[in-house]
């Protein structure tokens, strides 16, 4: 058994508590345990470091300083953007020697974050595929997929160092193993607008649209997401999407780890499936699942 | 120990008719002490001792350029030696500058367990005034007419020995008993990492002390066996002037600093010159910290790999660890 | 020991912050110092007549002068020295001006900096020893390397001079790059009708001798005596039996892909690069051939009725001797495959600049005809992207690759001119068309040819039903822009190759981090290397186009001929010279010396010291650095002589 920090952040608690549910169930087969890192905070997500790179640094050191107190070697985080928080903290703590004692002297925060952070993509990408195959159950070989990573799960290259920064492959591998027919397409690291959903509806309607429009393109029945944000720009508003773009999408938008899940066994409901926006039911009925 | 004496003295009596003498150790002036030995006839192989006193570093008497005449030998003759593991780098060195030729020296190695340095018994009895010794495995007893006393030799042993990670000789023709396994987890450089704990202020006030002590024997530089350039070192060069002759803290820094960039890279950690020096400095440690630095910049240790060339006898172009900060 | 020193004002460079007076007036007080004087310009007229003078009157042996760096004028004061009669190596220069006046603001500071210097030099020069050059033979024989235009015109123009010249070439045939190229800017003109007559010029020139499928193997000497290996791979067909009729290259069953057309399409593994290859002989390609791999076939050997094809073939090395070496070792395009949002490569509709040459040129592999290499059709938006791996720090290219916004202005005016009806967009960053003709050209591309520019990067390129979608910005706009396309072409940046690398370290001549070599100076020495005697020209040096290449070129051939026309060769006295009675024969300077200049010497009682040969000796002063005994020295930079300028600049300076 492998015994992980797990950092599921707010989103997980909150719009995506179907994603928090199915990485615990899917981590749980396959033998990894997480612990939740007790009294963790919010990374900061892009309010803080667009405000303070100090003060995003200091957000998601205190998270990591809490897994070295866990006496967990490394962090796990569902969500990009915390791992995106994670990981940069992890990186300018190593390299940015005065950084420890800076964070000591204004803040009196003791950081001792000595282990790795994984996406969980990432980290469920170290299994061996044969591993994953030994736990399918249910055979999905009806489904195609196209697999939509967004923005941060695969960069900055350098400071991610996983999968390939314009045409990743890691979730179809994951999917592909879970029996799931991926399909090719161009738009797997598109922007699909991100926060400007918010702030500037019209750009983000468009982008999001786009990433539809190219799925669909490629004759995908669902897209298999990682990111919180990603699903709800793609889900909660396809259908603001649909009236800015003048279009009819229906495409069920599925986190990667609900996928799993379903082949390995788990109920749609245990999943949260039936949480989504774009009903997935019809689509499961398909392959028979209900 | 005596069993590998008996062995010694075989051997060498194989090899004397090959060699124009062979280098050994003998008993000294009294019971602690051996003394370097030249044999040349069967006669003398008796004379031979292989004990714990055997500090002396017997590759000093290599190089063509320090032998004394009368110890020159014509072309085609050789010269037999009994190295200790520390010694024994001492000839990788020389071997790797051109300076000993491996065809002209028959080599005897020994597994070593470490020499006693006999200044450590000083302050438990006097050890100008030694009768007899008896001497095991563990432990040393140690009699004047007057006193005794008995200490555990892992007490006694010299600070290099602590830190040897080369308790076989090296480079051998035979090899005489049976090699030791190499310690683990052994820092050569903790004495130098062990000074460099004092605050900068403290080591200049060390270093600055230990030069003013400085008698300028120059015994340092005429026992080690890298200082080879005889009358015609820098350090008694009048044209260029790079020292003064006065003995004072200042003349004498200069004298060591220099000596110590002459031997960068080269100096084999055999601790002759602290071991010489008659009022114990222990400028040892002035090479050992450029030996450290060669070891960081280029994974360099002198006198541990016969196949690698020397750092500081080369030109590259680029150099992996230097000025490739960006 | 009569002293003389001399301090320039160099207008007011030095004397506005440095207050050349006082230091005149301390160095009087220095011992051996018999008159010191502040110049104007010491450089100038009035201001030599002035050294001399004091030389004659006083009877001066040492001269110190505090001026400005030895780089620009010790030359001229060492003539000044002879022409007084004294040895000129009797000068000590002091830089009072790069490294005092220019970097310093404050006037006390940099006075005492100043008076610092003088003393230093001042000290020296009393150390100082009359030195003498001697004088070697020069071999008027010029190795060329690289076949490209600029290798061609260089090796022409020497030829045309009268002078033996060896051309060698890395690969089967010379021609270069350019030999790819279909038109070429700013005239339009064809590109093989210009090179082509050169190419065959050189090849039948009685002073040439053609090296190709050759490589420089090693490379020993110095100035006017160079000795170099020359390697001439096997080509597997005896040069002197072929007749070049090529009917073993239509028969060969192996395919490989052609170098010549950039992997478009392929050769036999026994080819002709292209119809007008010089020498128009064919080559095997060991690493595919079947007979070379498996003994079977042997095809063309049945075939050739020359029995030229000769597998026992082996590669064959040559000595050669030259008095001065020209690098002409061009360039490449850089790997643009790590731009992953263009695909990686993985789209056969985006293709590089050379291909395109290729593709438009009328014996390409498409016969001059454009088409997509994915169905063959003809493409009706043809898009080319600009700076691909140019301008580009974060892809570790900073520099211009200089010839690119022309030739995407050629490609435009070409594609029109095959394909009326198509539009061609060029995404841009600026438009850099600085020389003659060019803005003209670029201007007739956008406003006869239509062709439309867009000022922006593309920042993604992917396929959507059969066509290239490109996505980017238009910076002029401020819009993000969406552009379907047919064809994409991408101006790929230039770069030194890792071949030029690996010749320059045989040459031991500088180059910088992309493999382009370096000049000796960026505006003075253009065109010298950093070793005397070796001479760079074309794109080896910077991304350059033909016109600047082949004016390189003959700028180069000048300097060689210069070079030649002396019989004989001073070569400098700052050199090592070993004082034997010191040295211990450790043979430290021997393995150091990056020059291979020092040699064992074998005295009569049997000790062996080392010895300079002056002649290879380039005054590095490793040796000398590395001499335990002190027994090697630089000449002029003696310990002694530097350790009394260190003795003086220790001594606590009174007036400060
Ligand atoms: C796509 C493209 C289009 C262009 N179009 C134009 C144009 O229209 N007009 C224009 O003026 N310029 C144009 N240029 C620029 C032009 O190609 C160069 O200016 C010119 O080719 C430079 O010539 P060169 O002889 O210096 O180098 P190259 O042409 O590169 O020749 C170098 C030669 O040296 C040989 N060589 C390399 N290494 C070795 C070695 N170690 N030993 C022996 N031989 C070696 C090579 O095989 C080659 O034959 C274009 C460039 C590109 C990339
Ligand atoms: S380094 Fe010095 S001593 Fe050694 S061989 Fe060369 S000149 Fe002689
Ligand atoms: S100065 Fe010494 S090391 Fe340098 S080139 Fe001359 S002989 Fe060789």
């Amino acid at each position: 058994m492998t015994k992980l920090g797990y950092f599921p952040g707010c989103s997980l608690e909150g719009s995506a508590s179907e994603y928090d549910q199915s990485s615990r169930y899917v981590c749980k087969q396959l033998d990894i345990e997480l612990v939740e890192l007790p009294d963790w905070s919010c990374c900061g997500a892009h309010a803080a470091h667009h405000t303070q790179h100090k003060l995003a640094c200091a957000l998601s050191a205190r998270n990591l300083s809490i897994a070295t107190k866990q006496g967990v070697d490394s962090v796990v985080a569902p969500c990009p953007a915390c791992y995106s928080g994670l990981k940069s903290a992890q990186n300018q703590l190593a390299n940015n020697p005065g950084l420890t004692e800076k964070l000591k002297s204004e803040l009196d925060l003791d950081c001792n974050a000595k282990g790795e952070v994984f996406s969980l993509v990432e980290l469920l990408s170290h299994i061996e595929p044969e591993t994953l195959k030994a736990q399918v159950k249910v055979d999905l070989g009806g489904l195609k997929v196209a697999a939509y990573y967004g923005c941060l799960l695969v960069r900055p290259p350098k400071l991610v160092q996983f999968d390939d920064p314009e045409n990743p492959t890691s979730i179809d591998n994951l999917l592909s193993a879970a029996g799931v027919q991926m399909l090719p397409w161009d738009y797997k690291v598109q922007c699909c607008g991100a926060v400007l959903g918010i702030s500037n509806p019209d750009i983000q309607l468009k982008l999001s649209g786009d990433i539809l429009k190219m799925a669909q393109l490629a004759g995908a029945q669902a897209v298999a997401v990682a990111c919180p944000l990603c699903h709800a720009n793609l889900d909660l508003r396809q259908e603001q999407i649909n009236k800015y773009c003048k279009s009819n999408f229906n495409l069920p938008i599925i986190y990667f780890t609900q996928l799993m899940g379903l082949a390995f066994g788990a109920s749609p409901k245990g999943l949260g499936i039936d949480k989504h926006m774009v009903n997935v039911g019809p689509l499961l009925s398909k392959v028979g699942i209900r | 120990m005596s069993e590998l004496l008996n062995e010694l003295k075989q051997k060498v009596a194989e090899i004397l008719p090959k060699v124009t003498y062979f280098i050994g150790y003998e008993a000294g002036f009294d019971p602690l002490r051996v003394a370097p030995v030249f044999i040349r006839k069967p006669e003398d192989i008796n004379r031979l001792q292989w004990n714990r006193f055997c500090d002396h570093n017997l590759a000093t008497y290599l190089p063509p350029q320090k032998r004394p005449p009368g110890f020159l030998f014509e072309a085609g003759e050789k010269i037999g030696v009994l190295l200790k593991g520390c010694d024994s780098r001492s000839v990788v060195q020389l071997l790797q500058e051109g300076i000993v030729d491996r065809e002209k020296l028959v080599i005897l190695g020994v597994p070593c367990w470490g020499a006693i340095d006999i200044a450590k018994l000083q302050s438990r009895i006097d050890v100008n005034k030694v009768s007899r010794v008896e001497l095991d495995e563990q432990t040393i007893m140690v009699f004047t007419d007057t006193a005794e006393v008995s200490v555990d030799v892992s007490e006694l042993l010299y600070d290099k020995c602590k830190t040897c990670q080369h308790p076989n000789t090296l480079v051998y023709d035979e090899f005489i008993g049976e090699k030791r396994d190499p310690p683990q987890d052994i820092e050569p450089f903790a004495l130098v990492t062990q000074l460099e704990q004092m605050s900068l202020g403290a080591r200049a006030e060390f270093w600055e002390k230990q030069f003013s002590r400085c008698i300028r024997c120059k015994a340092c530089r005429n026992v080690c066996p890298l200082c080879y350039c005889q009358n015609q070192c820098l350090l008694d060069s009048r044209v260029p002037h790079w020292t003064k002759e006065r003995v004072d803290a200042k003349s004498n820094r200069w004298f060591h600093l220099i000596r110590a960039f002459h031997l960068a890279g080269r100096c084999t950690d055999c601790g002759e010159c602290a071991r010489v020096c008659p009022v114990n400095i222990p400028i040892n440690l002035l090479p050992m910290k450029m030996n450290r630095e060669l070891f960081e910049l280029f994974g360099w240790r002198a006198g541990t790999n016969e196949d690698e060339k020397p750092p500081l006898m080369s030109f590259k172009l680029e150099e992996e660890h230097i000025g490739n900060d960006k | 020991m009569k002293i003389g020193v001399f301090i320039c004002h160099c207008g007011n460079n030095i004397s506005a912050t440095v207050d050349v007076e006082q230091v005149a007036q301390h160095a009087l007080t220095l011992p051996g110092v018999v008159c010191a004087h502040t110049i104007p310009h010491a450089c100038s007229e009035p201001g030599q007549q002035l050294i001399k003078k004091n030389i004659q009157e006083k009877g001066l042996n040492r001269i110190v002068i505090g001026a400005c760096s030895p780089r620009v004028h010790e030359a001229t004061f060492k003539r000044v020295l002879a022409q007084a009669g004294l040895n000129p190596y009797l000068l000590e220069f002091a830089n009072l001006r790069e490294q005092c006046s220019w970097v310093h603001e404050d006037r006390q500071l940099a006075t005492g900096k100043a008076i610092d210097l003088i003393d230093m030099a001042v000290n020296k020069a009393a150390r100082l020893e009359p030195l003498t050059s001697s004088k070697v033979d020069v071999n008027k024989r010029t190795l060329v390397i690289g076949g490209g235009i600029a290798g061609i015109q260089a090796a022409l123009d020497i030829a045309d001079s009268g002078h033996e010249v060896a051309l060698v070439e890395k690969t089967p045939t010379i021609g270069g790059n350019m030999a790819r190229m279909d038109k070429v800017f700013p005239t339009l003109d064809c590109s093989a009708c210009i090179l082509t007559p050169k190419m065959v010029e050189v090849a039948s020139h009685p002073n040439v001798t053609l090296y190709t499928y050759s490589e420089v193997e090693q490379v020993s000497g110095f100035v006017g005596n160079f000795k170099v290996k020359i390697r001439k791979k096997a080509r597997l067909v005896d040069m002197e039996k072929c007749t070049g009729c090529g009917s073993c290259t239509l028969k060969c069953p192996v395919k490989a892909p052609s170098e010549f057309n950039m992997g478009l399409d392929n050769r036999g593994a026994i080819y002709i690069p292209f119809p007008q290859a010089v020498p128009h002989i064919p080559v095997i390609d060991k690493t595919v051939c079947s007979y070379i791999l498996k003994k079977k076939c042997g095809l063309c050997q049945k075939i050739c009725p020359t029995g030229a094809i000769a597998f026992e073939q082996q590669d064959e090395l040559t000595e050669e001797e030259f008095g001065a070496i020209i690098v002409a070792t061009g360039y490449e395009l850089m790997d643009w495959t790590v731009y992953g949002e263009y695909g990686y490569g993985k789209y056969k509709d985006v293709i590089t600049s050379m291909q395109y040459e290729r593709i438009l040129s009328s014996s390409g592999p498409t016969g001059g005809h454009i088409k997509r290499l994915s169905d063959g059709r003809e493409p009706e938006v043809v898009a080319i992207i600009a700076c691909v791996g140019s301008r580009d720090a974060a892809r570790g290219r900073p520099y211009c690759s200089s010839v690119c916004c022309m030739y995407s202005a050629k490609y435009a005016m070409l594609t029109r001119e095959h394909l009326p009806n198509a539009q061609v967009y060029i995404f841009y960053m600026d438009i850099r068309a600085c020389s003659k003709m060019y803005e003209e050209f670029v201007q007739r591309a956008q406003e006869k040819y239509g062709a439309n520019y867009v000022r922006g990067r593309v920042s993604k390129i992917f396929e959507r039903n059969g066509r290239m979608v490109l996505q980017g910005a238009d910076t002029l706009l401020g819009q993000s822009v969406e552009l379907e396309a047919d064809l994409v072409v991408l101006a790929v940046g230039i770069t030194g190759t890792q071949s030029t690398i690996e010749l320059a370290k045989k040459l031991n001549i500088s180059h910088d981090e992309y493999g382009f070599l370096t000049e000796n100076h960026p505006k003075l020495r253009p065109v010298e290397s950093s070793t005397a005697g070796i001479f760079i020209a074309g794109a080896c040096q910077s991304p350059k186009d033909i016109p600047l290449s082949v004016a390189q070129a003959s700028s180069a051939a000048s300097k060689v001929l210069g070079l030649i026309s002396h019989d004989k060769l001073e070569t400098s006295p700052l050199v090592a010279e070993v004082t034997i009675l010191k040295c211990v024969g450790c043979f430290r300077c021997l393995s150091v010396c990056p020059f291979s200049a020092i040699e064992e010497q074998v005295l009569r009682d049997g000790t062996k010291v080392a010895q300079v040969n002056p002649a290879l000796c380039q005054g590095c002063g490793l040796c000398s650095a590395t001499c335990p005994p002190a027994a090697i020295a630089l000449r002029g930079f003696t310990d002694d002589q530097l350790i009394s300028q260190m003795e003086s600049l220790c001594q606590l300076n009174p007036e400060l």
